[in-house]
């Protein structure tokens, strides 16, 4: 039975889909063009440092508007030319290209940037599926950070509060804060990230949102700006397990233009009952360096008895207790750092100045362009185009792939990487773990936004449970199993399948997820 | 400060405007200093430490793709030049472009 005491637009995605479809005589039904305008008048509210959640860096009303009248014309007309999504409004994050919006990446140096194509995840929602994209949704810039701080448009702000210090605002997490906070204060039902360390599955976490990271190569990357183009991968935020299924499903198919995304996908889930979970943490002769590891563990267990059936096992105490997986100092977070920045260094060598994005002021083309080189004009307009954290990774990671460091740091980046995806396998294959089962972050918690880690490399540290598997392609979910007793705040676990199982990762979340909220 | 740390700063110091020259990025004065004083140095050990791992069996990994049950190869598009945009859409976006063409400083004495 549909909740009719909800504003329209914080309604689930699936009883959007439902409402949206029903006969027009009836009271209950939704108009796209309604839903559209209500979505719209809240976003409004969340642009700009100081408004709201500052989730939105742009807004595109004419272009949502016109698509929701299409939408709700093809809704009343009813038949084969409804599409699966058709009219439900979702917000993108700014690393997502829009044809003809203008697309930032949270950065000075896209400020003006207007695509001239879009992304291949935006087409497949947009053109197949008829969902309406309403907007571009705050980040950290070239979505370096994992606090939504570093954005040339101001820190997203976290909609929740901690019950024990309301008056202080909480960090949304990143780098897909504003993608996070816009599902979380129901602006949208369902917005994407991009996850390359753990930017789509720490926010969620943080914002009690379920974020969804697939497999690398499952969704396109052609027309998402480059970050660490090994890793980087589309995710989805959302409310509820089904309601990012549904737009997950919506946003994969082989595209050529990206030679990473595959044609062809086996999978082979196992009936719940069959499924075997594995909570993999650092080993316990570690855990003084993980103060929230205990208690958390400790919930968890708790929690989870007489779930389905099925006994979760800590693989520290199980046969895989060698696993390099348990170990902290596996390597695994520098591996993902050298490769980042390595990476970052290279793709963002493409902001030049000539010919889009940012340009220093005084080379412009006019009176003073005489003053400056060629050489000069590039150098000045990305050390002015680019904020602070942006440049240190470009720095760091030219010099990991410069001569003397190249093969001690980089190579032997990419050798760790190849050992850790062998552990995982290892765990998969040999000792038959389906679902794995991790904190999302070292703090469990938002922290207060005023903690300020920029200039601090500890902030790396932050993304340590969810780099391991995002080195190794592995599908994984973030999801909001109950509130913190004291806080209030959202207790969130990281689940990790196998390569493609992703029906498997979705249906062992929404059966967890029904556990969790006592409907099972 | 001892002498090793100076020398350390002064390594620092020479490796930044190296690597300033190879990104051609030109630090602020205040973003220079923070890493010349303290990030460069704490980032870079941080990253030496990853020589210290065992890792003679392992070759090197680009892809994970060969982790995937298929394996399988990355697909290569035919090497043809294809045209998604107009002229004028991809000129719409520079800095500054006349007659058809991206203006830059002048490279030609």
């Amino acid at each position: 039975m549909p909740d009719v005491s909800k504003p329209d637009n914080k309604l689930s995605l699936v009883e959007m889909y439902e409402r949206l479809r029903l006969e027009k005589s009836d009271s209950r039904r939704l108009d796209a063009c309604e839903l559209m305008e209500r979505t719209l008048e809240d976003a409004r509210g969340h642009i700009g440092a100081g408004n709201g959640t500052n989730s939105f860096i742009t807004l595109d009303e004419a272009g949502a508007r016109k698509k929701a009248e299409a939408s709700s014309k093809r809704l009343l007309e009813g038949g084969d030319r409804v599409r699966v999504l058709e009219g439900i409004p979702l917000a993108y994050k700014d690393m997502f290209c829009t044809k003809g919006v203008r697309t930032t990446a949270g950065s000075r140096m896209l400020d003006n940037f207007i695509p001239p194509y879009s992304a291949h995840v935006v087409e497949l929602l947009e053109e197949d599926a008829g969902a309406i994209g309403i907007g571009k949704c705050n980040q950290d810039e070239f979505a370096m950070g994992s606090y939504s701080n570093s954005s040339y448009y101001g820190a997203v702000v976290n909609p929740l509060r901690n019950n024990q210090k309301s008056d202080e605002q909480l960090s949304a997490g990143g780098s897909s804060g504003g993608s996070a906070a816009a599902v979380a204060a129901g602006i949208v039902p369902a917005a994407l990230g991009t996850d390359t360390g753990g930017s789509v599955r720490q926010p969620a976490a943080f914002t009690g949102c379920v974020g969804v990271k697939p497999t690398y190569g499952l969704c396109s990357r052609f027309g998402m700006i480059s970050y660490a183009s090994s890793l980087d991968q589309a995710g989805v935020f959302a409310r509820s397990v089904k309601d990012a299924a549904m737009v997950l499903y919506e946003m994969f198919g082989h595209d050529e233009r990206d030679m990473t995304s595959v044609s062809h996908i086996e999978t082979e889930g196992k009936t719940l009952d069959k499924v075997r979970l594995g909570i993999i943490t650092p080993g316990k002769e570690h855990h003084e360096f993980f103060p929230h590891l205990q208690s958390w563990l400790a919930r968890l267990n708790s929690r989870l008895e007489g779930f389905a059936g099925l006994s979760p096992i800590e693989i520290a105490d199980s046969d895989a207790r060698d696993s390099m997986l348990l170990d902290p100092y596996s390597g695994s977070l520098e591996a993902y750092y050298i490769i980042a920045m390595a990476e970052a260094s290279s793709n963002l060598a493409r902001y030049d100045g000539v010919r889009y994005g940012y340009r220093a002021a005084s080379s412009a083309g006019e009176s003073q362009a005489s003053s400056m080189s060629l050489q000069e004009m590039i150098a000045f307009s990305r050390g002015e185009g680019f904020g602070s954290e942006v440049q240190r990774r470009i720095i760091m990671g030219t010099h990991v792939l410069s001569s003397g460091y190249y093969e001690d740091t980089y190579r032997q980046a990419q050798r760790v990487r190849r050992l850790i995806c062998e552990s995982y396998r290892l765990l998969f294959a040999r000792y038959k773990f389906d679902i794995l089962i991790s904190p999302v972050s070292p703090d469990n918690q938002a922290s207060a936004l005023s903690m300020d880690l920029s200039h601090d490399p500890l902030q790396y540290f932050q993304d340590f449970y969810t780099v391991p598997p995002s080195l190794a392609g592995l599908p994984c979910l973030s999801l909001p199993l109950c509130k913190d007793d004291d806080t209030g705040l959202p207790f969130a676990v990281q689940l990790i399948g196998n390569y493609f199982q992703e029906d498997q990762l979705f249906d062992v979340a929404y059966h967890l997820e029904r556990h969790f909220s006592g409907a099972s | 400060m001892n002498e090793s740390s100076e020398d350390k700063k002064k390594l620092a110091v020479a490796s930044i405007a190296r690597l300033e020259q190879l990104s051609c990025l030109r630090l602020s004065d205040d973003l220079r200093a923070e890493m010349e004083g303290k990030t460069f140095d704490l980032v870079a050990d941080w990253f030496a430490k990853i020589k210290e791992l065992d890792t003679k069996e392992a070759e090197p990994l680009v892809n994970t793709r060969e982790f995937h049950k298929d394996g399988g190869e990355v697909a290569l598009r035919k090497d043809e030049a294809c045209a998604d945009a107009k002229r004028e859409e991809l000129l719409a976006n520079a800095p500054a472009s006349e007659g058809g063409f991206f203006i830059v400083p002048q490279v030609v004495e």
